[in-house]
């Protein structure tokens, strides 16, 4: 029988309460502790309804009694508490069980106690449980902004994991482009310098070409002066040969005079008859003189008029030459000064070309530096791109770990 | 022949009778004359191509001869004086009368093969030069 709900057994006067029930045992004599040790007995085997009887005992034992009798009413009390204590302590387990179990912290925890002694640790507990209500509002609160910004996060990763591949394929592409202006700067190097070289061969040919233009100017200048000299020949012989005409002018005037005077002589021989048949000889032989002479002058004739052609030609020719030569020299004169501005556009060329091979090796040198510094890009977005795919898995597990903090969250009620 | 004084009279003595031609050029035809008619032979008095009785001429030497009873001279204008030749008489031929179209041609002088018309010279003169048709004037 518990001891809250013990009877409280108050002694009958004028019964000896501790008498044993059997009756075996004779009575104890008033002055005996045995009624006292009855109720001790009784109170040790946790039957504390039993109480001594003051009227079976004489003085002090009565007072004894009567003491034990208090003593055990108190400590019945005491025991109630204590069974009041542990049924409101069972209780408060029991919601807090209850609470854990459901995680429900909206319910108003109750700090009512009978037991001074408990009302703190239950004020303690809806401190603890206030506490744990602001934690699940705070935490969440937390979950919610965790899974927004989780979301959030997760489509920016994924969005700077999109970003970084278009990044990379098209730090790939810019590379490879890079590559082949690369490959195209080196070209137009090679091509930069074969052009300077020959711009530089050029220069040469345009420098030899300007000697050879002014000795051609020179070679035209003495021929010239030969065409002169020879002009003047040509007339000098021309001259000489109209005086070889006007000679054969007077020799030919002469001989057909001799020719005309052997013919009368000849008619005068044959009037002469047999006398003038001697006379007719001579004249015969005279005119056949002056017919050679007639014969000789018109060959002579002959070969002055082909003299005057030839002369005429020669002079004609020596004109032409002249003005071959002068046009030549003029000629000369004007592609020496094409020359001359050929060769000041064939310098500026050359040094262009030379500048442009320059700045063509300097070009090339930076493409390989742009393609070597792309190449490290790359590198690092492909390391990017792959450090972004790692951030969009650990967003999305972070997604997933918000949702799932989020549903653990939804379990414990704080409103 | 009518130039008697042009002859060698040999027959006396049994000699061949001979003649002296004056020989000359008209154009492309040479022809004889009796050179005893001959006066004396000149430059032509006047420059430039000729016509006559004998065709035309570009002539260089000029036959002056005596032209009638009165010794009025007359000049027969030539291309070329060949020279005077003592022709035989036997190589003479008249020329037929039926064939005498011309009145100034008096007989042939057969040099070689080859015929040489003798002229007489006053006639020639007198006689008018032929027209020369339209298809010869610019060969004249």
């Amino acid at each position: 029988m518990p001891l809250d709900q013990a009877p409280e057994k108050p002694p009958k006067k004028g019964k000896k309460s501790s008498a044993p029930q059997n009756g075996a045992q004779p009575p104890a004599p008033a002055h005996t502790l045995a009624p006292i040790m009855d109720v001790l007995r009784s109170a040790l085997e946790r039957d504390l309804g039993a109480r001594v009887d003051p009227s079976k005992l004489d003085g002090e034992a009565a007072e004894v009694g009567m003491a034990l009798n208090m003593l055990l009413t108190r400590l019945i009390d005491s025991e109630r508490r204590k069974a009041t204590t542990a049924q409101e302590i069972e209780q408060a387990l029991e919601a807090l069980l209850q609470l854990v179990r459901t995680g429900d912290l909206s319910k108003k925890w109750n700090t009512q106690t009978e037991n001074p002694q408990l009302g703190p640790l239950l004020e303690g507990f809806a401190k603890v449980i206030e506490t744990l209500r602001t934690f699940v509002r705070e935490i969440n609160e937390a979950a919610l902004r965790l899974s927004s910004s989780a979301n959030q996060v997760l489509a920016a990763s994924t969005q700077h994991e999109t970003s970084s591949t278009e990044q990379a394929a098209a730090i790939h592409e810019t590379t490879a482009t890079m590559e082949e202006l690369k490959h195209a700067s080196a070209q137009i190097a090679e091509n930069a310098g074969a052009v300077a070289r020959v711009a530089e061969e050029t220069l040469g040919a345009a420098r030899a070409g300007r000697g050879a233009i002014g000795e051609f100017i020179q070679a035209m200048q003495q021929i010239r002066n030969d065409g002169v000299a020879v002009a003047d020949s040509i007339a000098k012989l021309s001259k000489r040969v109209e005086r070889i005409g006007t000679v054969v002018e007077v020799i030919d005037e002469i001989a057909d005079r001799s020719d005309l005077l052997a013919l009368n002589a000849a008619l005068e021989g044959s009037r002469a008859g047999e006398a003038g048949k001697g006379f007719s000889i001579v004249a015969a032989e005279m005119r056949r003189l002056a017919e050679n002479v007639l014969d000789s002058t018109k060959e002579i004739k002959n070969l002055i008029t082909e003299i005057r052609e030839a002369t005429a030609a020669a002079a004609s020719a020596a004109d032409a030459s002249k003005a071959a030569t002068e046009s030549g020299e003029k000629l000369g004169s004007v592609a020496a000064q094409s020359v001359e501005g050929i060769l000041a556009g064939v310098q500026e060329t050359s040094d262009a070309a030379r500048v442009i091979n320059l700045a063509t090796q300097q070009q090339r040198t930076a493409t390989e530096q742009v393609v070597a510094s792309m190449a490290e890009i790359e590198d690092v977005t492909r390391q990017t791109t792959q450090a972004s795919k790692q951030a969009t898995g650990a967003a999305a597990e972070l997604t997933t770990l918000a949702g799932r903090l989020a549903e653990l969250i939804k379990r414990f009620k704080a409103d | 022949m009518s130039g008697a004084a042009g002859t060698s009279e040999g027959e006396g003595n049994g000699a061949e009778a001979e003649v002296e031609v004056l020989l000359f050029l008209v154009g492309p035809d040479q022809l004889g004359a009796d050179a005893s008619q001959v006066l004396r032979i000149e430059r032509p008095h006047q420059p430039g191509p000729r016509r006559s009785a004998l065709g035309s001429a570009s002539p260089k030497r000029s036959l002056v001869f005596t032209c009638d009873e009165g010794g009025a001279e007359g000049a027969l204008d030539v291309d070329l004086v060949l020279g005077v030749r003592t022709v035989p008489t036997r190589d003479l031929r008249r020329v037929p009368p039926a064939a005498r179209t011309a009145p100034h041609a008096i007989g042939f002088w057969l040099d070689g093969d080859r015929p040489v018309l003798l002229i007489d010279l006053p006639r020639t003169l007198a006689a008018p030069a032929p027209d020369i048709p339209d298809s010869q004037r610019k060969a004249t």
